[in-house]
């Protein structure tokens, strides 16, 4: 009988403990971020259908490594062109700034907006901005991979 | 209170390891008994094909399935399969006709792998371009209208049905058919318990297929090129790469590994010819892919190489390879007398 006392009391002390250390969190609210690609961003990785151009294409007439496009304002501008989903300079816009889907380039003279998928991801801890496209016949599909220059 | 139940450890493995294999015997030993496929074709003719299979069965808990048969067929992306063949089925569980799988449909085993792949992106991933050399094949895939009650133990044959039209885009192709069919519970599941040397589905290779009669281009996907281009089809504001196989057969460049693109014309969609782009320099250096490969390898973006600008378009390259002197060209069939060609098209 005293044994079983014992454990009466050593199970009430138990539950006065568990409830005396319960307190409850206030969760405060978590504001998804605008997602600013404003700056100058260089191809990390290129594929075509899959396969790796990454480092094949390197001429001193056209780069994958020099290729550079630098978002400003709402325009963007590129440097050593590649084929690439417009073709010159001109503005660009994100469907959401928070909750992007989609980005539209329009280039200058151009009356036909192009849009893609936008896809942000943190890889490696940096933010990298993938985009899928094609640039001549539709069953060739490209992806640049690309990177903040710092 | 002492338990009544004694049971030893190994007792324990053999019992559930006999209700796992019970569970996981679900279907099927299926087998194609004969091919018929054509080896040659003309453009615009509609070519029949039919498989012959044969399918036991073996299935538990519970003893039979409802499932869709399907039929994965590969074809040249030109040929346009999906809106140019047309599928029936004859077997001893009744007859019927087939459609295109729904894109929304996923192959079950990559659901179970969580990679949930549609059909034709299931097929690829599996087993790729068949025996073909040429990145220009596609994976078309049909299944049954209706469902078919498939009971245990039985071995019930059938025949798949194709009539295909060939040559849509209007060129001249040859390539490797490839031909899978399984149903649609276990899809292209390797592991098949009940006869480890059969998965669920089966793969038939077919005989290169030769296609001819239009004026269009030639595509030889069966045999290796000594130039081969990727991708296959293209337009001048992408990239394309140049394969010069050095191995293949003998030429005037066979001793050679300095190995270069010597462009004679580059013809415009506004009439121009362009030339002087027959030149030995970094940009038109084919680099060999590994040491002793034989294969040389040049990517160019052809709008950038040509300077073309604004709303003209390159149509058709007129081309040879050479060494890094100029002096040694070869060209189709190793002629040098018969320059490569390559036209900007996606058809």
């Amino acid at each position: 009988m005293k044994k079983l006392n014992k454990f009466k009391f050593l199970f009430f002390a138990l539950l006065l403990l568990a409830g005396a250390s319960c307190k409850v969190d206030k969760i405060k609210d978590v504001t998804e971020p605008v997602k600013d690609i404003s700056g100058s961003w260089r191809i990390i990785k290129a594929t075509r259908n899959g396969t790796d151009l990454t480092t094949v294409v390197d001429t001193n007439i056209y780069s994958i490594s020099k290729f550079r496009i630098n978002f400003s304002g709402g325009k963007y501008t590129i440097t050593n062109p590649l084929p690439f989903l417009v073709t010159g300079d001109g503005t660009y816009a994100l469907d959401n700034p928070q909750y992007a889907f989609t980005i539209t380039f329009s280039a200058t003279g151009s009356t036909t907006p192009v849009s893609t998928a936008f896809s942000y991801p943190i890889v490696d801890g940096t933010r990298v901005l993938n985009l899928v496209f094609s640039p001549g016949c539709p069953q060739t599909t490209y992806t640049y991979s690309l990177e903040k220059v710092n | 209170m002492k338990s009544k139940l004694h049971i030893k450890g190994s007792t324990l493995w053999k019992v559930c390891a006999l209700l796992i294999l019970g569970i996981s015997l679900t279907c099927c030993f299926l087998e194609v008994t004969n091919l018929e496929q054509p080896v040659t074709a003309t453009a615009g003719q509609v070519i029949p094909i039919t498989l012959h299979d044969s399918i036991a069965t073996n299935i538990n808990t519970p003893n039979y399935i409802v499932a869709n048969y399907v039929y994965c067929f590969l074809a040249p992306k030109g040929w346009a399969a999906a809106q140019n063949a047309t599928v029936t089925y004859t077997s001893s569980l009744g007859n019927g006709s087939m459609q295109l799988m729904p894109s929304s449909s996923l192959e079950p085993t990559s659901v179970g792998a969580g990679t949930n792949l549609t059909w034709p992106a299931a097929c690829a991933a599996k087993f790729g371009l068949g025996k073909n050399l040429v990145n220009d094949v596609e994976w078309v895939v049909f299944e049954s209208k209706t469902q078919i009650t498939i009971d245990n133990t039985i071995t019930l044959t059938g025949n798949i049905n194709m009539q295909l039209k060939v040559g849509a885009d209007g060129n001249n192709t040859s390539y490797f058919p490839e031909y899978i069919t399984c149903e649609s519970v276990d899809g292209l599941n390797d592991d098949d318990l009940w006869d480890a040397s059969h998965p669920y589905w089966t793969r038939t290779d077919g005989a290169c297929l030769v296609q001819a009669g239009t004026d269009g281009d030639l595509n030889d996907y069966c045999n290796p090129q000594l130039v081969a281009v990727n991708p296959p089809k293209a337009l001048d504001n992408e990239f394309i790469t140049i394969t010069y196989n050095n191995k293949l057969i003998t030429t005037p460049l066979s001793t050679h590994s300095d190995i270069y693109l010597c462009v004679d014309t580059a013809y415009t969609s506004d009439g121009k010819a362009l030339t002087g782009f027959c030149v030995q320099n970094a940009q038109s250096q084919l680099i060999q892919t590994s040491a002793a490969s034989g294969l040389y390898n040049l990517t160019i973006w052809p709008r950038s190489y040509f300077g073309i600008t604004g709303t003209t378009t390159l149509t058709e390259l007129v081309y040879h390879i050479t060494d890094g002197q100029g002096n040694n060209r070869v060209g189709y069939g190793g002629n040098p007398n018969v320059a490569f060609t390559y036209k900007f098209k996606c058809n």
